[in-house]
């Protein structure tokens, strides 16, 4: 039996950088071959979740949601445009297994450590994992304080902390949060969008990646879903599914 | 027209804003507006990349907005390069087209579509018939896909659009908001982002306002009249 894997992301209307990563990820899918068809879907562009299944020949489709949170788009969403209606879903006659979002996955945490070392982080060096959160969802802030905790156990550096850009505690107050002289602010989003590349880096100051402040450092590194090592966790979410029955 | 038949047989045929035709080994697509300098060649994986803004730099989130940038061409070197090229141009295209020739099209109406929002687009579904009739006119005239979820008929060598898409549930979302009290149209300011429906100056909304209004901007794309949509298809 054939087998597809889906990459479900968000898109957007505004902004084309959004659904870049869940491109170049479907892309080193296709080329690692282990599935027979890799498609790519999203909310808000096209191909649409709604439509998906149009474009998949396979009897076995797996749909992996490449997003941070486990909250409304991943609960709600996804299942309803794409026709789920639980981990294992019979649509349009074919079987589809849906996967927890990358964002729950915890080698996500080994990603973030990744991002702090190629943005010049040492063991002195406190690392803010900076989510999106929002306080109409108390459930959106819970993947990044649970990769902030995972990445605080590796003990690779001397202060972790979460910061968030629509909840408290706010990034701004980065700073007050951590006491180190240098700090690096690791986004925990899926793409270099604009949250990430403009308003971020506009609320912030930060300048060139890197915001300096009363003999204080702080360096922006990029954004944790365009690492190339978040296609082996899509791949390792897929196959894991693979098992259900 | 049946595509992959054309491609087997390299007849050409155009597809949206694209031409396609067959030299050699090549299966070539070139874009519109080809000027006397000749083409920009481009590798078809970058195509994708290409077409996600206009001439002017301008994102397009709709892909088939009639905002195709031109002078540009692309050398496929099998049939399946070309038909990936011609699915990153316009996904699902080619599937629509197969599907809607076998009678095997899913169509979804608009109806269902905005119904089943929820969160901030859940509003959309307040929009009346005269609302949706004004939406669909304003943006799928802008497209080169035929809304056939409002039984609009498929011109020959058309693409099928078997359901609403993301940005006209957007759109109805921002007029259904205008339906209670309506903004007063402005003119059009070149340049806005297409789907800011929601800043006066974009030219959807202010086309969508003058529709509504009963004046329509002057030279604005509109349906033809066989692809308008009757009241029945709108509301289910
Ligand atoms: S709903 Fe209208 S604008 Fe959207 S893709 Fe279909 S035809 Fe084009």
């Amino acid at each position: 039996m054939s087998r597809a894997l889906v990459l479900a992301g968000h898109g957007s209307h505004l902004d084309p950088a959004s659904s870049r990563p869940v491109h170049d990820h479907a892309a080193r899918l296709r080329a690692r071959g282990a599935f027979d068809e890799v498609h790519v879907a999203f909310w808000k562009e096209e191909p649409a979740l709604s439509r998906i299944l149009d474009a998949v020949d396979a009897d076995d489709v797996t749909i992996v949601p490449v997003f941070i949170s486990d909250g409304y788009f991943v609960r709600e969403v996804v299942p309803r445009e794409a026709g789920l209606s639980g981990p294992v879903s019979c649509v349009l006659g074919k079987l589809v297994r849906y996967t927890r979002p990358v964002g729950s996955n915890p080698a996500l945490a080994d990603v973030i450590v990744q991002r702090a070392l190629e943005a010049g982080a040492g063991p002195s060096t406190g690392i803010a994992v900076l989510g999106h959160g929002t306080p109409r969802n108390p459930g959106s802030e819970r993947n990044v304080l649970f990769h902030t905790e995972l990445v605080s156990k590796q003990n690779r550096f001397v202060a972790v902390a979460a910061v968030f850009l629509e909840q408290e505690p706010d990034m701004r107050g980065v700073f007050g949060l951590l006491d180190t002289r240098e700090i690096v602010m690791v986004p925990l989003f899926v793409a270099e969008g604009w949250h990430v590349g403009v308003s971020i880096p506009e609320d912030m100051a930060i300048d060139r990646g890197e915001l300096r402040r009363g003999g204080r450092t702080l360096r922006y590194s990029a954004p944790v879903g365009t690492h190339p090592l978040v296609t082996g966790i899509i791949e390792e979410l897929a196959v894991a599914a693979a098992a259900w029955r | 027209m049946n595509i992959e038949a054309a491609i087997a047989a390299r007849n050409e045929f155009r597809i949206g804003e694209v031409a396609i035709r067959f030299e050699g080994p090549l299966g070539i697509i070139s874009g519109p507006r080809m000027g006397s300098t000749g083409p920009a060649r481009v590798a078809s994986d970058d195509l994708r990349e290409l077409v996600r803004t206009d001439d002017h730099g301008r994102y397009r989130p709709l892909p088939g907005a009639r905002t195709m940038p031109g002078g540009w061409e692309v050398r496929c070197h099998s049939a399946d390069e070309l038909l990936d090229a011609i699915d990153a141009i316009y996904p699902l295209a080619l599937r629509h087209i197969g599907q809607h020739e076998r009678g095997e099209l899913r169509v979804i109406p608009l109806d269902e579509v905005l119904r089943r929002q929820s969160g901030r687009y859940a509003v959309a579904a307040s929009l009346g018939v005269e609302g949706r009739k004004a939406a669909c006119n304003t943006l799928c005239g802008r497209c080169v896909r035929t809304p056939v979820w409002c039984e609009a008929a498929l011109p020959p060598g058309g693409i099928p659009c078997p359901e609403p898409c993301s940005v006209l549930v957007s759109l109805c979302r921002e007029a259904a908001l205008w339906d209670t009290s309506p903004p007063a149209p402005s003119a059009p300011v070149a340049g806005l982002p297409f789907a800011r429906f929601d800043i006066p100056g974009n030219e959807v909304r202010e086309t969508y306002l003058a529709d509504r209004a009963g004046a329509p901007l002057a030279g604005s794309p509109s349906l033809n009249a066989t692809a308008l949509p009757g009241d029945d298809a709108l509301v289910g």
